[in-house]
This record gives structure tokens, sequence and C-alpha cells, in this order.
């Protein structure tokens, strides 16, 4: 459904070739992707990537240099804006106000009437659990608690799109779940929803998508099943006991990482593990032997490290 | 678009206005401000012996006997009853001395020595244990004088009464001919008027200034700016702000005013001030000069708060931009007593300085009204190139962390568009 749908409608958002630069430093160059409604797509790289200079973008706070942000399959126009929820990296909220004030004023500039704000706002922080919390100041709540309540601000004028910069950050195990859920909930009610993240095992679990960003630039990007298919079966884990060196130096072995009776390999391209594992089974006595797809951690770096070859090239 | 815009700027400023108007600090200091400036006046004026009717007893030391019955009598006279003199005609050494005595017991406010010698020289000791109360040091020169004169009127042949009506003084109602419409008024008491009004002024425009910094400061530090700048844009919020903690100010400088028309009956009874007349251009006009004045100081300081991170580090861009109204208070004084001398004038057309310098001649002169009208075009027109000078500034600052802004990067952030 979410594919066929991907198909007839408009992206929520879309980057074409955009590029943006502080002081000469390029903060972005020439990205592009598209997020579309159903969908969950992570930004991922590692600090300074440029992750929070694109969201920026897509929300308005800053303009690119060149390049185009569409929203909803339009040049970007504010008025657009109102269908867009944000959530910044760092908390946003006024510190001396009650939590409940912040969200109806927050709901209020998003074009809310202040009953109707109120009243989200309320319904919402009973599902998340924060409803006595409300009538505090937001500086005598904790991390967590106000995170929380950023998200709120975030989703009560019910976005079609959802941003989040690390929405992540700081939560404790239950309240990762509780917010992965309600992400989920949002993705089957047709929300389109781009987080920014250097967390790999969220961005495993829940994405559809991912762009791969290191020092401005996309080094990968598409749809995570893809992308894995793309790098194909080419890890082994391997348990064993005996002379681990001739694993590292069997010709099948593109690279090893060898723990004395535990090894992680990487094959050459086109190679087979069947035949590693004939060749070596004689001479190894051999525990578990599993063939899998690369963790997204193991693209992360290849890719990361690739592109370093890149530059230097 | 407009009409969100104008929703958007809408719901700041009146976030803006009901956070603060609520605050208890702001009850606070609308209530004890007033409170204060009426001690700081009233506590020396009645320890000045101005407003007290504590008796003052002065010895009168003169061998003439007749000269120090008329300087006492005059005395009493001028000072309402308050200095109560007592004649003595021994101007030996070991009297001085006594004399001294009983002014350093206490007994004796002052003494004032009219020997032979001092007649002769022109030049009378005044003996007092306050010689920084000049009030009291005039009301014994003048009576000294009065007595001085009359007896030289006398001994020329003048008869006495002749004498007296010659040196009769008169007394000066003054009428202000312009704003007030011919109403009477006390010089001294309209000074203090003008004083109060163009001090408020100057208090509110400063605060309230330093407020919005706060505000932006605040805004930026808690990465609220970057929530709101998803929903509104930056001319949007600044606008918001400026508005609201400008009309806070607004309202405060309201109350402030209806205390001061409520308490200046008194307040004039208290000082010994004759009727003052307010007018009501006064109040129209303070509320167009507040207006002006704070939409472009609110301004830089909107753009300074946005560049910088901590008050440490706006502390000097302060100083920068609080200097022209202090250059403005070195003026106010001779606005007040001369607001037509040609340096008030051109001061007064200086848009920094105009917001207190015009409003300082219009509350203590008549000034022309072409005068006023080109003093608001020029601070209107410097209002716009100040507001999209500084919008610059606050669009791209408020999202810059984490670095120490120099003065060279400010230029840059005005050529970004």
């Amino acid at each position: 459904m979410t594919n066929a749908h991907a198909a007839s409608a408009p992206a929520a958002v879309e980057l074409v070739s955009v590029s943006k630069s502080y002081d000469d430093v390029a903060a972005v160059t020439a990205l592009s992707f598209a997020v579309t409604r159903g969908q969950i797509f992570s930004l991922l790289g590692p600090n300074g990537a440029g992750k929070t200079s694109t969201l920026r973008m897509m929300v308005g706070i800053t303009m690119p240099d060149g390049g185009e942000v569409r929203l909803f399959g339009q040049p970007f126009d504010r008025r657009n804006l109102a269908r867009v929820g944000y959530l910044p990296e760092e908390r946003g909220l006024y510190r001396r106000m009650t939590a409940l004030a912040n969200l109806v004023f927050l709901g209020q500039l998003n074009g809310l009437g202040a009953r109707q704000a109120r009243a989200r706002a309320t319904a919402w922080a009973e599902r998340l659990g924060v409803a006595q919390w409300m009538e505090r100041k937001v500086e005598e709540l904790s991390k967590g608690m106000q995170q929380k309540m950023q998200f709120i601000a975030a989703v009560l004028h019910e976005p079609d799109l959802l941003i989040m910069d690390e929405p992540f950050a700081g939560l404790d195990p239950v309240n990762s779940v509780q917010l992965k859920d309600v992400l989920l909930e949002l993705k089957n009610s047709d929300r389109a929803i781009l987080f920014s993240t250097h967390r790999m095992e969220q961005v495993e679990k829940l994405s559809d998508a991912i762009c791969l960003l290191d020092r401005g630039r996309a080094v990968l990007s598409g749809s995570l099943r893809e992308i894995k298919g793309r790098y194909g079966k080419r890890f082994v884990q391997i348990e064993y006991e005996g002379d681990g060196r001739l694993l590292a130096a069997h010709p099948t072995v593109e690279s090893a990482t060898d723990y004395g009776n535990y090894a992680e390999l990487r094959l050459r391209p086109g190679a087979d593990a069947q035949q590693l594992l004939r060749e070596v089974a004689p001479r190894l006595r051999i525990s578990r032997f599993e063939v899998m797809e690369p963790s997204l951690e193991h693209i992360f770096i290849d890719a990361v490290t690739k592109g370093d070859g890149n530059a230097r090239a | 678009m407009a009409t969100r815009g104008l929703r958007n700027t809408w719901l700041v400023l009146r976030r803006e206005y009901l956070e603060r108007a609520c605050s208890r600090s702001f009850v606070l200091t609308t209530l004890l401000m007033p409170a204060f400036l009426l001690g700081t006046i009233l506590v020396p004026a009645v320890l000045s012996g101005q407003g007290g009717s504590r008796t003052r007893r002065v010895a009168i030391v003169s061998p003439d006997e007749a000269l120090g019955k008329s300087v006492r009598d005059r005395l009493w006279l001028e000072s309402n009853g308050t200095y109560l003199g007592r004649v003595e005609t021994d101007t030996t050494a070991a009297e001085r001395a006594r004399l001294t005595g009983e002014l350093r017991a206490g007994k004796l406010h002052a003494y004032v020595w009219l020997d032979a010698e001092a007649l002769k020289h022109g030049d009378i000791g005044y003996f007092t244990n306050s010689p920084s109360d000049f009030v009291g040091a005039g009301l014994i020169r003048d009576a000294v004088s009065y007595a001085i004169r009359r007896r030289r009127l006398i001994a020329r042949g003048v008869p006495p009464e002749q004498a007296d009506s010659m040196l009769a003084t008169v007394r000066l109602r003054t009428v202000n001919v312009g704003a007030s419409g011919g109403a009477q008024s006390d010089v001294l008491g309209g000074m203090l008027a003008a004083f109060g009004l163009v001090f408020l002024m100057f208090i509110t425009l400063l605060s309230y200034g330093v407020m919005v910094m706060r505000s932006v400061m605040e805004e930026k530090g808690s990465r609220v700016v970057e929530v709101l700048l998803c929903s509104l844009t930056s001319d949007e919020l600044m606008a918001g702000k400026i508005i609201g903690t400008g009309a806070v100010g607004l309202s405060q400088a309201a109350v402030w005013t209806v205390m001061m028309v409520l308490a200046m009956p008194s307040l004039a009874a208290a000082l010994h001030v004759g009727t003052v007349h307010l007018a009501t251009s006064w109040f129209v006009y303070f509320a167009v000069f507040y207006v002006l004045g704070f939409l472009l100081y609110a301004a830089m300081f909107a753009a300074v708060g946005a560049a910088f991170e901590s008050m440490e580090d706006a502390q000097q861009w302060n100083m920068v931009i609080i200097s022209p109204l202090v250059a403005a208070t070195v003026l106010m004084g001779p606005g007040v007593t001369s607001p037509d001398a040609p340096v008030t004038v051109v001061a007064s057309m200086v848009p920094l300085c105009s917001p207190l310098l015009m409003y300082t001649r219009i509350v203590s002169g008549n000034p022309p009204a072409w005068q006023i009208a080109l003093s608001i075009a020029i601070l209107v027109v410097t209002i716009w190139f100040t507001m999209r000078l500084c919008g610059r500034i606050y669009r791209v600052g408020i999202l810059m962390y984490g670095k120490r802004v120099r003065f060279g990067e400010i230029v840059k952030w005005l050529r970004y568009t």
C-alpha cells in the first residue's frame, strides 16, 4: 500500500541538489533525496556531517544557497510549514512558562485555536504519561520529560511531515520504545517521518529508507533493504577452535577481525562462502558458521572510509 | 500570508505582554518605584527643613539694635515663620564664644555676625552647623541685604515708609502661553513635573530596551527560537517581541503617570511649590516619543541580544547603544531651563537623542510645531533604516551558537540575503 501511494502522490519533502555553506565552509553539498508519506526516513552521519543544517533548511529556518527544497510537491513556501512538525536537537521551550502554556502557544503559532491546542496537548500528555506535569514550569521538568513535551509540540497540529533532529538522544530504553511505537503509528496513518541520528540500531529497526551523510555529501541513499541487498551476503561469523590465521589468509577473504576463537570475515566480491567452509572445515573445529547481511554499522564505516579513499585519491 | 503573519506577530506580542505584565516583579516595581522616587524627593525636602515646620533659632548679633530687629522681622516674614530670630548687641569675643557653644550644643541653628567692621566691608559672617543648606543661607542673605539697604536709605533721609515701599519685592506669576493654553503654573513645580516626565521616559526606554535584549537572549539560549522559526519568520518574531515588550513599558508608564497626576497636589504642597498645571498634550507626546524611541532602541537591543549569548559578551555593545541616551540626559538640565538654546534645538533633532530631548523641550518650553514635526520625521526615517539593519543581524544572529561574535562578522551578516 505504501509503495502504491508513493508512486502516485508527490514526496512530502524533496531535496533537489541542495547546497549550503557557512563562511566558505560547505555544510551541505549537492544533496538530493525524497521522503514520501507512510515512510520513515533516517538521515545518518557522524557529528558535523551536515544533518542539522539539512533539517534546518527543510523547515525554513535557513535557506539553501543552491538547489531547492520542495514541500508536498511544491516549491518552498512558508505556508506549507503549517503541515510540518519540527523537533530540534536541543530542547526549545520557554523555561519559566508551564509546559501546557508552552504547548498552547506553539500550537497556536501552528494555526490551532487555543482551546483546540489545549485539548490536544492534554490528550497527548495522557498518552505519553506526562499529564500530571503539564502545569509545572518547564525548568522544573526532567530532561526526558522536557523531551516528551517537545515531541508533543511537534505533533500537536497533526503535521503530514514530521522532522526530528536526534529524537532518541537522552531517552531511556522504556521511553525509546514508547517513541518508536508512536512513530510507527504515525507512519501507519500515512505521515512522512524523517529523523536524524547517529545511532544505527534504531535506524535498522525502524527505517524504510536512509541517507548517509559524510562531510555534507550523501555517500549512500535509498531504501534500507535495497542498500543491504547491494552489499550482498558477504559477511561471515565463525566460531572455531584451532589456528585462526588461516582464515585471514584464505583467498576468498578480503578482511578479517579475529578474536581467537571467534572471527568476523568479509569476503571478496563474488567469493563463495561454501568454498571457504569446505576448505577450512578439515583444518579447524567449527561450532558455528553463519553467512549474513552486513549490519548498517558495517555499511556506514565502509561507505565513510571509501569516501575517504576517494577524497585522497 | 499577510494575515497569517499578523496573527503570528499578535501571538508573540500577547505572550510577551502577558508573561511580563503578570509577573510578580512587574507588579512590585510598578508599585514600589513611585514609592521609592517619592521618598527620594520628599525625604531630603523634609530634612532640609523646607518642607518641615520645625522652628529654627537664629541669633542676629549687631551693635545697631534697630538693624538687628529689621533683619529678624524680615527673616520671620520670608521664611513663613520658620526662622525665629533673637537680636543681641554684645559683639565681644566672649559673646561670640558663647554663641559658638550654643551652636555646637544644637540650641541654635545659626548666628549672623553684623559688627561695625562687617557692615563697613559688607562682609557678613554666617555661622552654622549646616553649611550646605543653601536655601537657609539664601534666606539669611536676602534678609540681611534688605535690612542694610533699608538702613542706608533711611540714613540718606528717605522716610521709613518710603524706604519700605522702595524695597518691596514683587511676586512672579508664571503663565505658560504655549501648549497649556495660558494656564498658570509655578516655575519650580513645572520644572519638577518636566523633570519627572523626562526621567520617566529615560527609565522606561532604558529598562524595557534592555528587557527586549534579555528576552531575545533567553529565546536564543533555550533554543526556543528554532521551534518558533519553523512556524513564523524572524521579522514576525522580532516585531511581536518589540511591540509586546514596549507595550508593557507603556502600561507601566501609564500607571506611573496616573499616580503622578494624583499625587501632584500633595507633592506640590509638601515641597512648598504652587499649582502645577500638567497639559494633556504632555501625555500625548509622551506616548508618541516613547513609542518612537522604544522602536529605535529596542531594534538595536534585539540585534545585540541575537548576536551574543551572554550578558557579559553583550556588555560593551550595550554601552555603545546606551551612550546617546546618557548624552541626552546630560543635555536634559540645560534643556529644561533653556529649551530654545541652539545646542538643545540641534540635539533635539538627532534621532538617538530626540525622544528624550525633544520631549524635554515640549514639557519645559513651547518648541515650534515644525521642529516637533521635523524631529518626529527624522526619527521615523531612522527607525525604518535601523529596523532593516537590525532585522538582518537578528535573523542571522539568533541561529549562531557557540562562538564569540566579532564586529566584522556582524557586518558580514548584513550582506546575507
